[in-house]
């Protein structure tokens, strides 16, 4: 290879990212970890840190709000990643039988990705605008009583749940109908030479063979949501109450709002262990599936 | 249509009004902030969002003569700009690298950046605001510029790998036989054949920028502002003018529609097709 007999002029290549890397995910994820470890609320101002151990997540793991907003993430998590991967497979399962007529629909139907996630939480926020929102319009013109989604803690979550599908389900789609296309069709020519109808085909022949694209699908999707922040924060400020404050918005809220820095680290330190354990599985499934192309 | 009805299976035409719900779906709420960035606050009020009143340009007047949005938006274009140019450059350097070395290194490497490239932002955000506080770099351009690139540079070098190694290695081995050094390999032979990879990150580290919320509403956001944290401020207790903000929202998303429909385009004509997320 050839770098072999020019080891040291690696370093001008790798030192960039690496100072990058150090400089600016390492050592914060360092400082992080020892806020997480210290006290801070009785030194408030004072750059000194008192080792407390692990008292910042006896605190935290005390607190009712810590376990509702992950209670709140995993139930955000499972509802989306449920429904996207039902509409995605849909969609990309009907795209593939019937190519429309117009390519202009496809990408008008997965426009929403596009869209920033700030723009798309204030769009949400106004439709469902209790005062002059689209939402309340519309209900005003079937001559119904027109309700404040925004206000009610039980519909504010699948507002942000519809939020969420809309923008979300075209990046689900777009990856199972990669895997779609790539699939060879022998097994389908086969199956129909043999007189199985369509829903036979998708049931016994596509799906088996979609299987570790739906997996990855499922996995990038479930680490997406673990992300979102902005358009829940935009949209609904956590609120009502905290009826939406799902984990990322609880580390922001307790720091930021209730100035609990310390317990705001912990909670930061726990969601990163688990972005980490997730991503890391995700991408041993990836690499482990080979087969379905470099997906 | 009723001479056809008899081609039409029920479950076809239950799917083709599903197909139809979804699209009208996925368009309306685009539709309706078009629709109220056009219209004035007066026949908002009147006449709602889908009927009447005319159209007018009042809405973006205000936002950019009367309110900041020009020089947030300006504020936001240095900082995506500038991310774009150090994250590609970074990424690609380190690309080079882990794509021709064989160490120990680079096996650990790749798998911290495979998973950096996961992690929620949120949980660093917080670290990097007591860093930066340290530094004396929150509220800049420069400490906005810096969490960016941090932010973007593992999904850059992620996404240029595959690009780096489908260059042969024949072309890299002939240069070094002529004499080349390895940076001259780097920038003469290399860089030139992955160009499109360079072009799709770069437009990719653009976006990720420009449609950052988190990192300027956490580290910066009094003396230097990004439009979408300017957007965000058009919500007020005292109600809001929905007018102005779906104006802006129309200006934000105008270079993201434009840059994603080209991503869109090469994306799908590379090893990642679809894995990765467009914005």
């Amino acid at each position: 290879m050839i770098t072999q007999h020019s080891s040291k002029s690696i370093w001008f290549f790798v030192i960039p990212g690496l100072a990058l890397m150090l400089f600016l995910l390492a050592w914060p994820i360092g400082q992080g970890l020892l806020t997480s470890l210290s006290d801070t609320a009785s030194h408030a101002g004072s750059a000194e840190r008192v080792f407390v151990g692990l008292k910042n997540f006896e605190a935290l793991l005390a607190k009712p709000a810590f376990w509702n907003s992950l209670k709140l993430a995993v139930s955000f998590t499972s509802v989306t990643t449920l429904l996207e991967l039902m509409i995605g497979l849909i969609v990309a399962l009907y795209l593939y039988f019937h190519k429309p007529v117009y390519r202009i629909l496809e990408v008008l139907l997965i426009l929403p990705m596009f869209v920033l996630p700030v723009v798309s939480g204030l769009t949400f926020r106004y439709i469902f605008d209790a005062n002059n929102g689209p939402f309340s319009e519309i209900f005003d013109r079937l001559g119904w009583e027109p309700i404040s989604l925004l206000a009610d803690p039980f519909w504010a979550f699948w507002a942000i749940v519809i939020q969420d599908v809309w923008r979300m389900w075209p990046f689900v789609f777009l990856i199972i109908y990669g895997g779609l296309k790539a699939q060879s069709k022998v097994g389908q020519e086969a199956a129909k030479i043999d007189g199985a109808s369509t829903f036979q085909i998708i049931y016994h022949v596509i799906l088996p063979a979609l299987r570790p694209t739906l997996v990855v699908a499922c996995g990038l999707k479930i680490t997406e949501s673990l992300k979102a922040f902005t358009e829940i924060y935009v949209m609904t400020g956590g609120g009502p109450g905290d009826s939406t404050t799902l984990l990322s918005i609880f580390v922001v809220r307790q720091a930021f709002h209730f100035f609990q820095i310390g317990e705001a680290s912990a909670s930061s330190i726990l969601l990163l262990c688990l972005g980490a354990g997730l991503a890391f599985s995700v991408t041993k499934y990836q690499n482990r599936s080979k087969s379905i192309g470099d997906l | 249509m009723t001479g056809n009805t008899s081609r039409f299976s029920p479950w076809e035409l239950l799917f083709k009004l599903g197909f139809l719900t979804l699209l009208i779906f996925q368009i309306a709420p685009i539709f309706i902030i078009i629709q109220t960035s056009l219209k004035t606050s007066r026949s908002l009020l009147e006449f709602g969002v889908f009927s009447g009143g005319g159209w007018t340009l009042v809405n973006y007047y205000k936002i950019f003569m009367e309110q900041t949005l020009g020089s947030d938006l300006f504020h936001s274009w240095v900082i995506a700009t500038a991310t774009m140019f150090l994250a590609v450059s970074s990424g690609a350097l380190m690309a080079f690298a882990l794509t021709r070395s064989h160490s120990r290194l680079k096996k650990n490497l790749v798998a911290t950046l495979l998973i950096s490239r996961l992690l929620p932002p949120v949980a660093l955000v917080l670290p990097l605001f007591m860093v930066f506080r340290t530094l004396n770099l929150h509220d800049s351009l420069l400490g906005l510029i810096l969490a960016h690139t941090a932010l973007n540079f593992p999904m850059v070098t992620w996404m240029l790998m595959p690009f780096m190694d489908a260059v042969p290695k024949a072309l890299e081995e002939a240069a070094a036989l002529e004499g080349s050094t390895i940076k001259e390999i780097f920038f003469h032979v290399t860089l030139p054949l992955v160009r499109s990879g360079l072009v799709i990150s770069a437009l990719f580290s653009f976006l990720m920028s420009w449609n950052d919320f988190l990192f300027a509403l956490v580290l910066a956001g009094s003396k230097v502002k990004t439009a979408p944290l300017t957007l965000n401020g058009y919500i007020t207790g005292f109600g809001t003018e929905w007018g102005p903000l779906c104006a802006g929202a129309c200006v934000l998303l105008l270079p993201v529609f434009a840059l994603s429909f080209k991503l869109h385009k090469h994306m799908t004509h590379t090893p990642q097709a679809g894995a990765v997320k467009g914005v």
